[in-house]
């Protein structure tokens, strides 16, 4: 009975030793570290969304969509084009490498303070910088490279970088938001820092996809919440589950509990509040815009006042009366 | 002003969405919707008239007076320029 008491996540050890790979969103992606067992500790950490490195023909495709299509409901659609952007999206594949290096002491790159993300795109290269990360991949072969201080931190802001760009490709957002799974059901609380997501989290004594950083996005005619890495206060390590959304709610700490229902562009105006996008690209603002519309439109919107307690759940239930 | 021509900034993406204007900047992360008054002066801007030619369409479409229309226009019209989601246009 002994070896598991000495390893407790036997799993890792049957992984390749320098490197992993992880899926957030149904988007893997591939870490191959040039120092052995330099993984061990971000397996450890991402353990919940390792996968072992999939054949390509096993890998489900992701639909990409030429930028400008827009939502796949034709209703929703722009009219927009690009042919940069329909490069950048035409080029997503469903595994991208990095091979990763680190280095502790990093310079950022002029101009940027310590907290700022700078995404550049040029011909068919994605660029991502922050303080603490610098990491450039083609948009052609997915390979690309990624240096960061070493620290969990340090790659769990690459992370969130590098997704809030994958997830464009496939309609999908990551929204500073809570998602909790309730009656087969995925419900997404949105809030900056302090709106209660982790409360929310709690007082639901639902399945929590994560309390802090959510992942949203479509397959096939449906949006899906997805289980995440990124958690705040709670501090959980999410599981590899999706289920598919039903209301979007934006929180609000009330003495009161009710919701009342938010109009479309208000909507959209408030998600896009909460969604982590750094790019400064015309054309993925464009696409950001009407993924946003496509889940305000295609799900109900709601204000949720709420205080201590459970009473919150009732309104999550289509159908249930909500203050107009 | 009432002759000087507008343009919309191309550092903002812009939806019109439900007769609303959804109005995203790129280099402040600024959101802004118009309603549809705004979003009907926005379309007029869009189309490269002047507020010479909006105010009168404004005063038809909303039953409103001129002296209404160009001064709630106007007022409307220096927010946007100072947002830097209208610029005056060189054409």
């Amino acid at each position: 009975m002994g070896w598991r008491n000495f390893e407790p996540f036997p799993m890792i050890l049957q992984m390749a030793l320098d490197s992993v790979v992880l899926n957030i969103g149904d988007l893997p992606t591939s870490f191959l570290f040039s120092q052995l067992g330099a993984p061990d500790e971000l397996a450890r950490h991402y353990r919940n969304f390792l996968i072992e490195s999939p054949k390509p023909e096993a890998v489900k495709k992701s639909e990409p969509r030429p930028l400008g299509s827009g939502p796949s409901d034709p209703a929703l659609r722009g009219p927009l084009a690009n042919a940069h952007g329909t490069e950048f999206f035409h080029a997503l594949s469903p595994l991208w490498h990095f091979q990763v290096s680190t280095a502790p002491e990093m310079v950022p790159p002029e101009g940027l303070t310590s907290h700022d993300v700078r995404i550049e795109f040029e011909g068919r290269e994605l660029k991502l910088f922050r303080a603490d990360f610098e990491a450039n991949i083609d948009l052609a072969t997915c390979h690309g490279t990624l240096r960061y201080t070493g620290l969990i931190p340090s790659f769990e802001n690459f992370l969130r970088a590098l997704y809030s760009v994958r997830l464009l490709g496939v309609e999908g957002l990551l929204v500073h938001a809570c998602s909790i799974e309730y009656e087969g059901a995925a419900h997404l609380f949105a809030g900056t820092s302090g709106a209660g997501k982790s409360t929310i989290a709690r007082l639901s004594g639902a399945r929590i996809l994560t309390d802090e950083i959510s992942v949203v996005r479509r397959d096939g005619d449906q949006f899906y919440l997805y289980g995440t890495p990124f958690w705040g206060e709670l501090r959980g390590g999410g599981e590899l589950v999706r289920f598919p959304l039903r209301t979007v709610n934006f929180l609000h700490k009330d003495d009161a509990t009710f919701a009342k229902s938010v109009g479309l562009a208000e909507g959209i105006r408030k998600l896009l509040r909460c969604t982590l996008f750094f790019s400064t690209h015309l054309e993925w603002r464009h696409q950001l815009l009407m993924i946003a519309e496509a889940i305000c439109a295609l799900h109900r919107c709601q204000d949720l006042h709420f205080q201590q307690g459970k009473e919150f759940l009732r309104l999550l239930d289509a159908g249930q009366a909500i203050k107009n | 002003m009432p002759d000087k021509r507008l343009k919309i900034s191309d550092r903002i993406a812009a939806r019109i969405i439900g007769g609303e204007t959804v109005i995203v900047g790129l280099d402040d992360n600024t959101m802004n919707i118009l309603n549809d008054v705004g979003t009907f002066i926005w379309e007029r801007v869009d189309a490269g008239k002047t507020l010479h030619e909006i105010i009168p369409e404004i005063c038809a479409e909303y039953e409103v007076d001129e002296q209404t229309a160009k001064r709630d226009t106007e007022t409307f019209v220096e927010e946007m320029l100072s947002k830097k989601i209208f610029l005056e246009s060189d054409d």
